[in-house]
């Protein structure tokens, strides 16, 4: 044997440091950030004693046995959720009826339009339609008095008025997902059927639907599991008239003084119980109806593609912030004197707001930097390192998904109080609730990067003689860049925007600019809000701007 | 180019509780190209991949140039990237982001070579494979035959001991996979190198090995050389893994008294006849079921004692559907077969 043959087998030897150990230090990690929060959310509902208490003086059922006493705001969470969901399965079906099945001219722009959530948060929504439509000072209301009508049009601080933006800001999954079945179809199947004689209401009902049918009762079933979970429509538009569902008094139980936490605890634990129950049925639908497989969870919006176009339709609802935000006192019918740009000028001027602002940046850029590399590494070891367990340790980290963000930064509240390391109430906080809630959205968009790289293109640099490093170096990181880039972007902005999480989590000395923007709405003049809700959009926009100049350079830079 | 031998024995590959290889063993001489053929999941990519190192075998051993590369007991794997082989791709494997140029020097600057060096070296390949003027070309702009050829290139141009093809050919039409079959073969046979390569297509197969292990279900099922696997096949499976093959049922004469064997015969050597042949020994009637003009020959479907029978004919004279027949084989283009 000759020397380099016995180095070959020297090296060999310790070649992997056993797959079975990386497997545990990232199950054990992943067990850590997710894991870890749920069971204290869990320990913290089964407390009975002194609610104050960590750790708790006594555990029980009682605080589940209590649940009952609010049984009107799980039945407002569920007519809530119920109308949303049925609201955006109608919406979505008809558009995506529209947009796969018909010629009707400007598809394409709809397409577009429909995409338009996902620049326009729930929340900015919400604070529009209120500007819109609040029964004393809104748009629509001011208008119908002016024309001589009585009282009020239209009221959105009721529970329709909360389901109906829920489902147009945050039931756009819908349209996406019975849209992908639609198009996943083939119309051949359809076509097939009229050529043998049948007509087209025996096609539709023979072939379309049931072909269709698993797809939009998956649809129905996951944006019912969503709508259980949302925060920021009911928060805003549900507050003012004592309309509470479960994650908006959790949070009135946690923030009032004194605070019930393990009541609050026991809501969450029994929200999250029916969405994970929820998102179980969803995938037993989805699995079962293999014929048209598209699942919800697979779905990554393509932040890359966006045109010119999108932007300028950002729509009637920002329009009417916009507007908002440069008078001194919002009315519909324009007057000279009424303009103004001092609400920029406060916005700017406290200190308070400069900071949130400055945090949610840095915060965002923190939160994307770190995410791209640990879940582009999480990714990497999940589908392409086929470490034993990798499916539980994929399970594991898709977790947080099932949980609204607000039940999940409850159990991280507690979780990280009894940390040894004091990081609460610091933006070191945030910055873990930002990784850890955002894990699906990074790893789901660059799972899909990866997944789409044929593994022999990193084999074949193997086979030239390339060492893991350079492996890495010069083949697989150049190619996932476009699929990296898209992830620090998503990652950016869903941290920067984030509610349900931070509004728990932030402390005195570490604000954040969406808390920041609730307060102002509940304390101060909409005006203000609307200046600060535009601040954050032009921040954010910003950032992409600068990010997107970068990124088409690196992009091209990689792909000529 | 220097060459290595490899040697592989009693192969195990298994994922969880599918088996894919069951103890596979073969030599490939310095300088030998070897042919893994058969049909898919029959083990011979994953074979070429443990090979490769690509793949972790389960256990068995592998030695190229007389190295162990891999062993179950004592346990040694050497990583892929040290084995100082290289591999074509079914796919290309063609990295998107590189110029032509970028993609065949890769091998080269991965060792370090001098940039003068790796640029002369690069054209000399391109040349080989007649892209010389696309070198900056970038390669996510290639037709698949390009592609095909600067996989070829980036896999010689370091000049490996062992040269691997998984399929390389599968994703072209057929009359580019007819020309570049030859060009492989001149390439192959220019290069001097070892080589292993891994096919379902027998007709590639027999065009540029010098020897054929036909594979099935995980375990070598013949080896022999082109001509031996044509003619000689040892089993029914042989037999209809290898289109162009006939099984006639017979008698053998020197075999226990009646008893029934299976006789492998090419349908290309099969002879029909309008009136019974003189002089032949194995000649049965038949009936013509159905001519299909194919060009180069005539195929004739035969029905013959309630089978079947598929008879390749270049003869110019044709016959017509409902002629009744006789075909005959000569003994020496009769195989008994084993099973």
């Amino acid at each position: 044997m000759s020397l380099s043959a016995v180095r070959y087998l020297q090296r060999a030897r310790s070649w992997r440091p056993g797959p079975r150990l990386v497997s545990v230090l990232v199950g054990g990690g992943a067990a850590v950030l997710v894991l870890y929060p749920i069971a204290y959310l869990l320990q913290a509902s089964l407390s009975v004693g002194d609610p104050q208490a960590r750790p708790p003086e006594a555990y029980g059922l009682a605080n589940f046995a209590d649940l009952p006493r609010y049984s009107h705001i799980f039945g407002n969470t569920l007519l809530v959720a119920g109308v949303a969901t049925v609201l955006a399965i109608v919406f979505g079906f008809v558009m995506g009826w529209i947009l796969s099945r018909t010629n009707v001219p400007g598809r394409a722009a709809f397409e577009q339009l429909m995409a338009l959530p996902y620049y326009v948060t729930p929340l900015m929504g919400a604070l529009a339609w209120a500007l819109i439509g609040s029964p004393a000072s809104g748009f629509v209301n001011q208008l119908w008095r002016a024309l001589g009508g009585d009282g009020h049009l239209v009221d959105i601080n009721t529970p329709w008025g909360i389901a109906w933006v829920m489902a147009l800001f945050e039931g756009a999954v819908a349209f996406v997902m019975i849209g992908a079945v639609m198009k996943s179809m083939d119309p051949a199947l359809e076509e097939a059927s009229q050529v043998l004689g049948a007509g087209r209401l025996r096609t539709m009902l023979r072939v379309t639907l049931p072909l269709v049918l698993p797809g939009v009762l998956g649809a129905a079933v996951f944006v019912f599991a969503e709508m259980l979970g949302s925060f920021s429509a009911a928060l805003v538009l549900g507050l003012p008239s004592r309309f509470y569902v479960v994650t908006t008094a959790m949070y009135q139980l946690v923030s009032q003084y004194p605070p019930r936490f393990p009541t609050a605890a026991a809501m969450g634990v029994s929200l999250f119980a029916v969405m994970f129950a929820m998102v179980w049925v969803y995938r037993r639908i989805v699995s079962a109806g293999s014929y048209a497989t598209i699942t919800g969870k697979a779905f990554r919006p393509r932040v890359m593609d966006v045109g010119r176009l999108r932007w300028s339709l950002l729509g009637v609802p920002v329009l009417t912030i916009v507007y908002a935000s440069f008078q001194r006192l919002t009315t519909v019918f324009p007057r000279v004197d009424n303009f103004t740009l001092a609400n920029y000028a406060t916005a700017l001027s406290l200190d308070a707001v400069r900071s949130a602002l400055w945090n949610s940046l840095l915060l965002g850029f923190a939160t994307a930097s770190l995410g791209v590399v640990l879940m582009g590494f999480l990714a990497w070891l999940i589908y392409r390192s086929r470490l034993p367990g990798a499916g539980l340790i994929e399970y594991v980290l898709m977790f947080p998904q099932a949980v609204p963000r607000l039940v999940f930064a409850f159990g991280m509240l507690w979780a990280w109080l009894v940390f040894p390391i004091p990081i609460y109430g610091t933006l070191w906080l945030l910055l873990i609730a930002y990784l850890t809630v955002f894990l699906p959205l990074g790893l789901r968009t660059i799972s899909g990067v990866i997944l789409q790289i044929d593994r022999s293109l990193e084999e074949s640099a193997q086979m030239c003689g390339a060492t893991w490093g350079h492996r890495l170096r010069t083949v697989t990181m150049p190619l996932l860049k476009p699929g990296l880039v898209a992830a620090w972007l998503l990652l950016f902005i869903a941290s920067v925007r984030e509610l349900g999480a931070s509004i728990l989590l932030m402390g005195p000395k570490s604000k954040v600019i969406t808390p920041a923007i609730v307060e102002s709405w509940f304390s101060t003049s909409s005006e203000l809000t609307a200046a600060l809700a535009l601040l954050q959009t032009l921040a954010v926009a910003a950032a992409l701007a600068i990010m997107f100049a970068v990124a088409r350079r690196a992009v091209q830079a990689g792909g000529e | 180019m220097s060459q290595a031998s490899i040697e592989v024995r009693d192969l195990v590959v298994r994922y969880g509780t599918v088996v894919a290889v069951r103890g596979v063993s073969f030599t490939v001489g310095a300088g030998e190209h070897l042919t893994l053929l058969g049909p898919s999941g029959c083990g011979k990519t994953t074979t070429l991949r443990a090979i490769a190192g690509l793949e972790r075998p389960t256990s068995g051993e592998i030695r190229i140039g007389g190295s162990v590369m891999f062993s179950s007991s004592p346990a040694v794997n050497v990583p892929a990237e040290r084995r100082e082989l290289s591999m074509v791709f079914q796919s290309y494997a063609i990295w998107p982001h590189m110029t032509v140029f970028e993609n065949v020097a890769y091998g080269l600057r991965v060792r370090r070579l001098p940039e003068v060096e790796v640029t002369t070296r690069v054209r000399e390949a391109l040349d080989l494979v007649q892209l010389g003027d696309l070198g900056a070309r970038s390669a996510s702009k290639l037709s698949g035959g390009q592609q095909q050829r600067v996989a070829l290139a980036r896999a010689f141009v370091f000049s490996p001991s062992v040269l691997l093809f998984d399929e390389p050919l599968s994703n072209l039409d057929a009359k580019l996979r007819a020309e570049m079959r030859v060009e492989l073969k001149e390439l192959q046979r220019r290069l001097d190198v070892t080589s292993v390569y891994v096919t379902h297509d027998l007709e590639e197969a027999l065009a540029i090995s010098d020897r054929i292990v036909v594979m099935r279900d995980g375990v070598i099922e013949q080896v022999g050389t082109p001509g031996e696997i044509y003619d000689r096949p040892r089993n029914t499976f042989v037999v209809i893994e290898t289109p162009g093959g006939a099984l006639v049922h017979g008698i053998a004469p020197d075999r226990r008294a009646g008893a029934e064997v299976l006789v492998a015969v090419r349908t290309v050597r099969l002879r029909i006849d309008r009136a019974r042949p003189a002089g032949a020994v194995n000649v049965w009637p038949a009936r013509i079921r159905q001519r299909v003009f194919q060009g180069d020959f005539t195929q004739y479907h035969l029905e013959w004692e309630g089978r079947q029978l598929i008879v390749r004919s270049a003869a110019a004279e044709p016959m017509t559907e409902g002629d009744e027949v006789f075909v005959s084989a000569e003994p020496r283009h009769c195989v008994l077969l084993e099973e």
